[in-house]
């Protein structure tokens, strides 16, 4: 009787905390990597520039939402409050050029109704230049397809977090310059 | 010991036999674990309701065309002349010979993607979130929520044709096309002609 009672518990506990994730969390992919072409190594002062950010998906979307200029203000803050950001100041310099292949607005209430309906997802690919070679290449995609009401405003925070994801891969190729003491 | 409430000791021996070893064997003995769970605290109904939407989900839908884009991508053309001599490419001044010059073209990329559950996008999440709900989400989780992206290169290119020319004091201009079809580095040997 009482493992019965432990049993019921149980999956209550589990059905109440299933229940509060969908509610409350925001799921979906997160891919991102970089890939430096014929063993390049930026040098330790290298900026980045966003470049020119085009809309290979084919599909128009909302006068409010200008996919290009999104991305390419999410690439920018991101590198800027990362110190990536290229500058006059900086003596080497890559250009990241990127196309946006994928890109839906998704609904979050659509999501919170079926899992997987009304997704929002956001694929990217860049080529990074030195000097107007292509040096390196950089993949992205971020979808959130399950959530409740923290995916309101998927569609817009999404660009924010693949370009956090993006930086945070050119980081980690590109040395950090130590202050001087 | 004897247990009262049907199935549990039946999932104690599965639970056991399975910390013998097999990773199946835990996953099955989980499962069991779990079903009997659902069935002691909603009834046999719901739980084939929930069997039912399972196997009906499926795990993926089929791939589907999504449009393509052309992805730049690079080749390494070297040239040995014999004699040694001035390169071009489609007219501009590369250097000397014997060069390696990194040439770049476009080609075209076949955009597909399907829907999957999180057991193909993300195996370990679903198992964490399987194991924190205590099963609750195990009959949800067959539902293909995620969106996975497969990209397959084609055979049309752009921006894949070059001129190149190999010019030295006292010999005919060497001329050739190379044209780029996904080969990642070419090897020229021209042999330049004397001029009478």
């Amino acid at each position: 009787m009482i493992s019965a009672i432990k049993t019921k518990r149980a999956v209550g506990v589990g059905l109440l905390s299933c229940m509060a994730l969908f509610f409350l969390s925001a799921c979906g992919t997160v891919e991102h990597k970089v890939n430096l072409l014929n063993n390049f190594t930026p040098d330790r002062a290298t900026g980045v520039e966003v470049g020119k950010v085009t809309n290979e998906t084919g599909k128009t979307f909302d006068p409010g939402v200008n996919v290009e200029d999104m991305l390419r203000r999410a690439l920018t803050e991101k590198l800027s409050a990362e110190g990536l950001l290229w500058s006059n100041a900086t003596p080497k310099k890559l250009v990241l050029d990127s196309k946006i292949l994928d890109y839906d607005q998704g609904d979050a209430f659509k999501r919170w109704l079926l899992p997987g309906w009304g997704s929002t997802v956001l694929t990217i690919q860049s080529d990074l230049r030195q000097d107007g070679q292509v040096v390196g290449t950089v993949d992205a995609k971020r979808t959130v397809s399950v959530g409740g009401a923290y995916t309101i405003g998927a569609w817009k925070t999404v660009f924010d977090n693949l370009a956090g994801d993006v930086v945070e891969d050119l980081r980690s190729k590109i040395p950090k310059v130590e202050p001087k003491q | 010991m004897r247990n009262r409430c049907g199935g549990i000791p039946a999932a104690g021996r599965a639970l056991a036999s399975a910390r013998r070893g097999h990773a199946t064997k835990w996953f099955l003995a989980t499962f069991y674990f779990i079903s009997e769970g659902v069935i002691n605290m909603f009834g046999k109904v719901p739980y084939c309701a929930f069997a039912l939407l399972f196997s009906l989900a499926g795990c993926t839908t089929e791939w589907a065309a999504e449009g393509s884009y052309y992805r730049t991508t690079q080749f390494l053309l070297a040239v040995e002349s014999t004699p040694p001599g001035k390169i071009l490419i489609n007219g501009s001044h590369m250097g000397e010979s014997p060069l390696s010059i990194p040439l770049e073209y476009e080609r075209e990329v076949q955009r597909k993607t399907r829907k999957v559950s999180y057991w193909i996008s993300q195996p370990g999440w679903a198992l964490g979130i399987t194991l924190l709900s205590l099963g609750f989400y195990l009959p949800f989780s067959a539902m293909p929520v995620d969106v996975e992206l497969r990209q397959e290169p084609q055979s049309n290119f752009r921006s894949n044709q070059f001129v190149v020319q190999v010019q030295a004091d006292g010999h005919h201009p060497w001329e050739d096309t190379v044209v780029c079809t996904g080969q990642d580095r070419l090897v020229l040997n021209p042999v330049l002609v004397r001029r009478e």
